[in-house]
């Protein structure tokens, strides 16, 4: 039950509030309740009369919720005047204060007690002591996160990393808007504040507190605002060379274990050569495949005179081991004829060659090739060589990382090495792995490593393909730009979803939380909990069939989710926006996904002409509904060559002129693309006659942006169009349904049909057992998710009819019904009791249930789709 | 209106989809083609051209494994053949089940053959469900003179006029017939269930029907031996993998890691067993690692999963190789590598 609810009975509610980091509950008036965990004072200083109605209102072109802000007053009171001041103590990070750390490295800590509580950014730490041993100033036993905080990483070099004992930043912290309910005689419910408090409002300070008059301001955008807020800006630079250069370490080594076998199967020779090229090189250092060669070479050089023959048969290891060369093979095909088809373009070949003809060189030659620890004993390629005469064998080594192999030995790996190097306009160290490489007059190359030494980014393992199965040859030219980017590949709402969480702490926020710092926005999306922000629950139960397995692949970078999604969303009739949700077993604003779908069948709500307030204005007003085009272009972005998918009403077009939408939509793939077609097609199918309507409404009806509710209404603002008639009564979805916090009244945006009606289809649930006999059963047994809909049917009808069918066995339309008396929800399943049988209904391992015709429905049942009831599919 | 099994599909035009009023149709359309599918889809169970020798003038017979429809349904056979002679060659197909399989006759008929020429031999076969069906032998019983198999195919050819086609409760491969009647009901429901089953039954038939993607298949016992066992020429691999043979698999539109079912029917006359055949997936551009699986050579089917990865665009697919490898002991013989595809693995 909403808070509102009682207001109908003459109840009201007290509102209170929390500004994220801030320990302090800002309340209306004083309570006795326990506060809520982490907030440790309050203070009856907030002042919401001034505030303009707040809430959230969709606009379906966007698919992006657009949530009213708040502005908010706080009184001049002793409490406020401790937090707006300068801190006492303050002082820099000397060390990457990462969001598992318990100990915080400053520069001193002059000013900081034993214990107490420290701000770093948005986050407020509890630390329980202080040392400076080993000259290294630290606040110890940090507990991360309090006081409705998350903890985050601080990198140094960033305006955040300094701590001080009290907030130096306002500016992003997240404010909480609650109501707690008052009874009529001014009494506060529940057994803490929190108890029976519903959240209403939910956003981010956007300015204050600032001083206006004798009091302090804070003015907060809604949550949903930020997704609108672009993330951080690819990185941009200009092209060094395209050599590619790997990291080397010190305990590399190769070895080579060569074997000349006679016809008879005894050895002519054998000898092992271990060497460890890099050795005295610091790890990580990056180098060519030219400067390996140099240092293998070297070492190579230094170690076969001294190698024994493993035989005794006294061979020289110098006068039958050659040198090692290097040579990278044709970038422009994509097999090395002649090594293998295991060569890729442009991979590095190494080519230890076996040098003279002087000593017996003939049949099987073995060669085992081991980099660093593995198993030498297993020989992995057999050279056939020619009776007399040189010959060589080609070893594919690029580092240390990426060990390759042998040719013809289709155990090993291959992988083309290419690489890039970018001089960066902007020094950093953040560059997202993997991301893609936007070259100017090139196709985007998309890289999976990247590495630094000072300002240039040596960037390796390039690929045509978003997918990274095409290895290419970065084929630009020396000094050229590139703009480095995020891509995120995935499904649509996987990458919808990361974008949401990402916070660069691999998790933290969620399952999603994957990308890289300022490539998401940071929001919880914790299944339960307070501090959870996000539904991700919504997104797999809204968005379903083709969307939730539609391949994109989005360049976040200097973007935001609205320049990324809207188009997607608008086709899909889908919306990303806060409203409020019980999913947490407490009514939260939270991020979800909704439906901006026009029609539909299963309404919660009604809204009856009683519900409209007329007091300050006309109660029911029209609003423009959007457009419906004629002609919808849909824009694929792929780099420099974007591809475009049109579609026209020519004749439309002929007799109303040209009506366009545009749309762009980040796909990967090519069957996607197929299918935007269609809904392209579906965006210019929309009734003409839409219409919007905006309600101002009792504050105790309960529904949220998505819901669907059904209008019975005679105002004379309101059109029928299936009648021809004023007033409405039909079904509506919810667009928007902001709160005069005043009043508590809502002002309400509804979208409703014109001339055409769309409808649910009707429910039709499986029946998984029974209980009696089949012909009068005692109970029937239907999967949970059905409860909903049978338990609102009964409330809302006094009874419950089911048509009965056996799928498949050819009389679907003979087989009878029920009537159902109780509906239960055991907990894991929905059972139907008090049962009565009609029209010869016998139950089977075939048996579904579905609604009945509408001669039999009740008025809510006939809500749903039935054949030839005037509806439209769509 | 009932269950109506089409044997064809009706493609709805756009017009048709555009806002229409809510009625039977095109839902009801939709459903009959839901049902159609069970007969139009058709992908080949056994798709083989058979390695043998041309002048093979004895009894051959050839053992492929096989993943059947789970409905126990029909299937077409068509066996193409090419004679020096001009006289009837005893065909027989028979199901085997087990190890050491238990074989069961399904097809005793013939082809008359004409000297040069290639003729074929169709007819139906009922296959069991995979399990009593794990393989199928196909035998040729020439009376005189060389002759060649030159290819074997079985595909999915449901008879629309015999069961399990009709009113039925959900089928084995999770196939539901469906029902248009209740369309016909004045004012009556167009329910979630109708619209599912559609997609559902699409996409039963869909995985219910394996389809032979790539096949290696050669005799079971051939006069001289197996055309292709190792060691070659008297040449052992000194337990290193040998090619045997190379085959594009396409898969179309597949984008990603498609899971390929592998079979193989090897035997080697004595010693080691394990991981005597390899299978390589190999991308038909660029790669890092190629994909591939190892398997036994035990003398039964063995199956395991080979990876293939591909790019989403119509000619996707990967080039499967074949490699064996026997130690000096031994003579491994392989009768049959087979990939069968089940779309959405």
């Amino acid at each position: 039950m909403s808070v509102w609810a009682p207001t109908e009975f003459g109840w009201g509610v007290c509102y209170w509030m929390t500004i994220e980091g801030i320990p302090v509950v800002w309340i209306e008036r004083g309570t006795a309740l326990t506060l809520p965990d982490g907030f440790t004072t309050q203070d009856a200083s907030l002042v919401i009369d001034h505030s303009s109605e707040v809430g959230q209102l969709i606009d379906r072109e966007k698919g992006i919720g657009a949530g009213f802000p708040l502005t908010v007053q706080l009184l001049d009171t002793a409490a406020i005047r401790t937090w707006v001041r300068r801190a006492s103590a303050s002082s820099a990070l000397t060390k990457d204060f990462l969001a598992t750390d318990t100990t915080l490295h400053l520069t001193n800590l002059t000013g900081w007690p034993g214990s107490g509580a420290a701000w770093v950014g948005l986050e407020r730490i509890e630390y329980s002591g202080t040392a400076t041993s080993g000259g290294d100033p630290r606040l110890t036993g940090c507990t991360r996160g309090t006081a409705g905080t998350h903890a985050r990483t601080v990198a140094l070099g960033s305006m955040g990393a300094v701590a001080s004992n009290l907030p130096r930043w306002w500016r992003g912290r997240q404010v909480r808007l609650y109501a707690t309910p008052l009874t009529p005689s001014g009494a506060m419910t529940g057994a803490t504040l929190a108890d029976e408090a519903d959240e209403i409002w939910r956003g981010t300070i956007d300015q204050g507190p600032e001083r206006q008059g004798g009091i302090w301001q804070i003015t907060a955008q809604a949550l949903d605002r930020k997704l609108a807020v672009k993330l951080a800006d690819a990185v941009t630079g200009r092209v060094v060379d395209t050599v590619a250069r790997y990291p080397v370490t010190a305990a590399e080594t190769l070895a080579v274990h060569v074997t000349c076998w006679n016809p008879d199967t005894t050895k002519l020779w054998e000898f092992m050569v271990q060497i460890a090229p890099y050795d005295g090189i610091p790890d990580g250092t990056l180098m060519t495949p030219a400067e390996q060669q140099a240092k293998i070479q070297k070492a190579w050089g230094d170690a076969v005179p001294l190698a024994p023959d493993l035989t005794g048969n006294g061979h020289s290891c110098s006068a039958i081991l050659g040198d090692w060369t290097v040579y990278q093979t044709d970038a422009g095909k994509p097999y090395q004829e002649g090594f293998g088809e295991f060569v890729y373009k442009a991979a590095w070949v190494w080519l230890l060659g076996f040098k003279t003809s002087s000593v017996p060189l003939y049949n099987l030659v073995t060669i085992g090739l081991a980099f660093g620890a593995a198993n030498l004993t297993k020989p992995i390629c057999n050279v056939p060589c020619a009776p007399v005469g040189p010959c060589s064998i080609s070893i594919f080594y690029s580092n240390g990382q990426h060990m390759v192999g042998v040719a013809n030995d289709d155990q090993q790996i291959l992988v083309a090495h290419s690489g890039l190097a970018v001089a960066l306009d902007l020094p950093t160290s953040l560059l997202p792995q993997p991301g893609t490489l936007l070259v100017d007059g090139s196709p985007n190359i998309y890289y999976k490593f990247v590495m630094f030494d000072t300002n240039v980014a040596y960037f390796s393992y390039l690929y045509s393909d978003a997918q990274m199965t095409k290895p290419v040859i970065a084929s630009v030219s020396p000094d050229a730009t590139v703009r480095i980017g995020s891509t995120v590949p995935g499904k649509a709402m996987d990458v919808l979803l990361k974008m949401l969480e990402s916070s660069g702490t691999g998790g933290a926020m969620g399952a999603m939380d994957l990308l890289a710092a300022g490539d998401g926005y940071a929001l919880d999306a914790g299944v339960s909990g307070e501090l959870s922000a996000v539904d991700a629950a919504s997104f797999a139960a809204v968005a379903k069939g083709d969307l939730a397995s539609l391949a994109v692949n989005v360049d976040v970078s200097g973007q935001s989710v609205e320049d990324v999604y809207t188009g997607l969303l608008a086709l899909a009739q889908l919306g990303v926006m806060l409203r409020g949700d019980d999913g947490t077993g407490q009514r939260l604003q939270r991020i979800g996904l909704v439906s901006t779908e026009p029609g539909g069948s299963a309404w919660d709500v009604e809204i009856r002409d009683e519900h409209l307030l007329t007091t300050q204005q006309e109660p029911v007003a029209s609003i423009k509904a959007r457009d419906v085009p004629n002609t919808c272009t849909v824009t694929v972005p792929a780099g420099n060559a974007p591809s475009v998918v049109m579609v026209q009403d020519l004749s439309a077009m002929a007799l109303q002129g040209k009506l366009s939408v545009d749309y762009t939509v980040p796909l990967s793939g090519i069957l996607p693309v197929q299918m935007l077609t269609q809904w392209a097609w579906a965006r210019l199918a929309a009734g003409q006659t839409e219409q919007v309507i905006e309600l101002h409404l009792v504050p105790w009806l309960d529904f949220q942006p998505g819901d669907l509710v059904h209008l019975k209404l005679t105002h004379f603002a309101v059109w029928q169009w299936s009648t021809g008639t004023p007033g409405y009564t039909g079904v509506g979805r919810v667009l928007g349904n902001p709160r005069r916090l005043l009043d508590g009244a809502i002002v309400a945006t509804i979208l409703i049909d014109g001339q055409l009606t769309k409808e649910g289809l009707c429910p039709s649930a499986t029946v998984t057992s029974f209980t009696g006999p089949a012909g009068a059963p005692t109970t029937i047994t239907v999967e949970q998710r059905f409860y909903k809909h049978f338990s609102t049917t009964l409330a809302k009808q006094g009874t419950l009819r089911l048509r009965h069918y056996e799928a498949g066995l050819g009389n679907e339309a003979g087989g009878g019904g029920f009537a159902v008396t109780t509906v239960t929800d055991t907990g894991t399943d929905c059972q139907l009791s008090g049962l009565t049988a009609s029209g010869g209904a016998t139950l089977s391992s075939a048996s579904w249930l579905t609604l009945p015709e509408n001669a039999t429905a009740g008025d809510y049942q006939k809500g749903f789709a039935h054949v030839d009831d005037g509806s439209i599919w769509g | 209106m009932a269950v109506v099994i089409g044997t064809n599909l009706t493609v709805s035009t756009e017009q048709e989809l555009l806002t229409p009023p809510m009625s039977a149709e095109p839902l009801q359309t939709a459903l009959h083609n839901a049902n159609a599918c069970y007969c139009v889809h058709r992908p080949p169970l056994v798709s083989v051209f058979p390695i043998v020798r041309q002048t093979q003038n004895r009894a051959i017979s050839f053992t492929v494994p096989v993943v059947p429809s789970a409905d126990a349904i029909r299937y077409a056979c068509t066996h193409w053949l090419l004679g020096s002679f001009a006289a009837s060659v005893p065909v027989t197909v028979e199901s085997g089940i087990g190890e050491p399989p238990t074989w069961t006759s399904l097809y005793s008929g013939s082809v008359t053959l004409a000297s040069g020429v290639y003729n074929s031999c169709d007819h139906h076969v009922i296959l069991p469900a995979p399990s009593g069906c794990d393989r199928l032998r196909f035998t040729y019983t020439p009376p005189t003179g060389p002759f060649l198999v030159s290819s074997i195919l079985v595909y999915p050819d449901p008879d629309p006029a015999s069961a399990p086609i009709g009113t039925a409760a959900q089928m084995p491969s999770g196939f539901w017939p469906a029902d248009d009647a209740l369309l016909g009901v004045t004012s009556g429901p167009v329910h979630t269930e109708m619209l599912d089953r559609c997609w559902r039954n699409s996409i039963a038939v869909l995985r219910d029907r394996q389809q032979m993607v790539a096949s290696w298949v050669q005799a079971d016992t051939q006069f001289g031996g197996a055309m292709y066992a190792t060691p070659f020429d008297n040449a052992n691999t000194g337990d290193q993998w040998a090619l045997v043979g190379k085959a594009r698999v396409g898969l179309p539109y597949q984008q990603g890691t498609v899971l390929l079912r592998a079979a193989v029917l090897a035997d080697v006359s004595s010693g080691a067993t394990s991981k005597r055949v390899r299978l390589v997936a190999k991308p038909l551009k660029y790669t890092t690692t190629p994909p591939h699986v190892d398997l036994d050579a035990t003398g039964h089917i063995v199956t395991g999963h080979l990876a293939a990865t591909v790019d989403g665009t119509v000619d996707a697919g990967v080039d499967l190789e074949v490699y064996v490898r026997n130690i000096s002991t031994q003579t491994l013989t392989l009768r049959a590598v087979v990939l069968h595809w089940c779309p959405g693995d």
